[in-house]
């Protein structure tokens, strides 16, 4: 967080706009904005840069966080819906529809349980990713720790 | 007396192909026997123009007028070259080159050749720009300025005013009762997209999550509709960000009327035909102050200078929830829009044609 205006810079016009007025409740705004990030432990800073937000205490790259987001919310999403097209055949369009519809659907039963495997796969791997991030950011964090420790002790001796 | 209007392509939905059109009844009207040929006609427009090459039989006539009406490179310039008659070249603007360089090198030599071969096109007798910033490119690159001017677009006022509206989409529109940002045009980089989608992710992560943006317009620079994909995919805004693609005037039409803002943070337009729509169907404007726009703005709509993706989140936050604030930004933008009333366009059109001596006087 940073104690700069926040508006520096920014400047909107437009007749009979008392500019000054709207530029005045807009930086208000944003510092009420970021009061109130700061206490519920939200990265404002990244709203305001319009990127995604990082964790609190997060040591590891925005990209990191977002790529193990992304996972999570997409590690199941591997199932087929069923697509059919028109048939236009005279007669015996119903016929071959209803053939086709079966096959199709027999077809996507197999396809669905390959992909249920998948996506059980896909947890797993997406909980080993997630749990590697703790550990590295626990290990990140120790040796920081550890790091300033021995900082201090050098700075002592 | 003949006039004849040379362009690019004759399309349905877009603006240049429409104001073509306006000019075409407005010349046949004052008894001028009138002629369209575009480099591609629409099978919609068979009836009303014909291919490029047709006019070659017109080439040697020296008392006709031709039009030419330049947005994009087309060989098709030889033949305003070629033209013995009088000549009136109508500036539309072309993108400038490098906002395709990152992402569409074809594109961006297309736009190059688009401005190198307008400032060989000279040789006219009369050179309009539909904005002034328009016009001032023109003389920059050297044009008469004596032999320059303004004409605006026609806007297509009576066509939205008869056009239905769509009901069921209208309905889905508003069924979230949330707000809806919209933004109209080709989904290309000079546009700045992304900036759109960063702003409106600020807005609906910290002031409303109760919103929608609809970016309505076509999408054909791949590589940049990836990398919006891939933004939208991590801002996490699959469910509030939609592209619509090219939509039909009626599908357009249900966009205005159901947007509560417009949003426009492009670096470059050569005038700016959806503001002019924005300001009819009675949506706020709040516009980044670059190229043409400020001035089709005029002093309606609200600008920003320095784009700061909280701050244009907060100024679209207040002109959604004061009431007074935004009756007098709209209020503004009825005003500025009686400026391009089809009427005064069209005044302004026979006052060129009467300069030319293409008419006579009132």
């Amino acid at each position: 967080m940073t104690d700069k205006d926040p508006t520096a810079g920014f400047w909107v016009e437009g007749q009979d706009l008392d500019t000054e007025a709207i530029m005045q409740q807009i930086r208000a705004r944003i510092r009420a904005r970021r009061a109130e990030a700061k206490v519920r432990g939200l990265d404002f800073e990244a709203f305001a840069d319009g990127l995604y937000p990082l964790p609190p205490h997060a040591v590891l790259s925005r990209e990191v966080y977002q790529a193990v987001r992304q996972l999570g919310l997409g590690h199941d999403k591997v199932s087929v819906d069923l697509v059919l097209t028109e048939t236009r055949l005279p007669l015996i369009g119903g016929l071959v529809q209803r053939v086709r519809a079966a096959f199709h659907a027999l077809v996507l039963f197999y396809v669905n349980r390959l992909a249920a495997q998948q996506a059980r796969v896909n947890q797993q791997a997406a909980r080993a990713l997630v749990a590697l991030v703790r550990d590295l950011e626990a290990e990140i964090t120790d040796l920081r720790l550890r790091v300033a420790e021995l900082e201090q002790e050098t700075d002592r001796g | 007396m003949r006039v004849h209007q040379l362009g690019h392509g004759l399309i349905p939905g877009d603006a240049v192909s429409f104001h073509t059109l306006e000019i075409d009844r407005r010349l046949r009207a004052w008894g001028l026997e009138a002629h369209i040929f575009a480099g591609h006609v629409d099978p919609a427009y068979q009836a009303l123009a014909q291919t490029d090459d047709r006019f070659m039989s017109f080439l040697e006539a020296p008392d006709d007028l031709l039009i030419y009406h330049y947005s994009i490179y087309n060989p098709n310039y030889r033949l305003f070259q070629a033209a013995r008659g009088r000549k009136v070249l109508v500036y539309h603007n072309v993108t400038p080159p490098r906002f395709f360089r990152k992402w569409d090198r074809s594109l961006e030599a297309l736009c190059d050749a688009g401005r190198w071969t307008l400032a060989a096109l000279r040789d006219c007798d009369l050179a309009l720009g539909d904005s002034d910033f328009n016009r001032r490119e023109l003389v920059e690159l050297g044009f008469s300025p004596e032999r320059t001017g303004v004409l605006p677009i026609f806007l297509a006022q009576e066509a939205l005013e008869q056009e239905p509206t769509n009901g069921p989409l209208l309905e889905r529109l508003r069924d979230s009762g949330g707000v809806n940002f919209l933004s109209v045009g080709r989904i290309v980089p000079n546009k700045a997209v992304e900036d759109l989608i960063r702003v409106f992710f600020v807005y609906h992560r910290s002031i409303n999550r109760r919103s929608h943006l609809y970016l309505v317009g076509s999408r054909y620079v791949t590589a940049y509709n990836q990398a919006l994909d891939a933004l939208v995919e991590t801002l996490d805004l699959q469910d509030s960000v939609s592209f619509t693609g090219l939509v039909s005037l009626t599908d357009l039409k249900t966009y205005y009327q159901a947007a509560d803002l417009y949003l426009i943070a492009s670096h470059h337009e050569g005038f700016c035909v959806p503001v002019l729509e924005s300001m009819y169907f009675g949506v706020p404007i709040l516009a980044r102050k670059a190229a043409a726009t400020p001035e089709t703005l005029g002093d309606a709509g609200v600008l920003f200078s320095r784009l700061g993706y909280a701050e244009v989140a907060e100024m679209a936050h207040l002109l959604l929830t004061d009431q007074a604030l935004r009756e007098r930004v709209v209020a503004h933008q009825r005003e500025r829009l009686e400026d391009f009333a089809p009427c005064r366009v069209e005044a302004q059109l026979r006052e060129l044609l009467v300069n030319l001596e293409i008419l006579a006087p009132l």
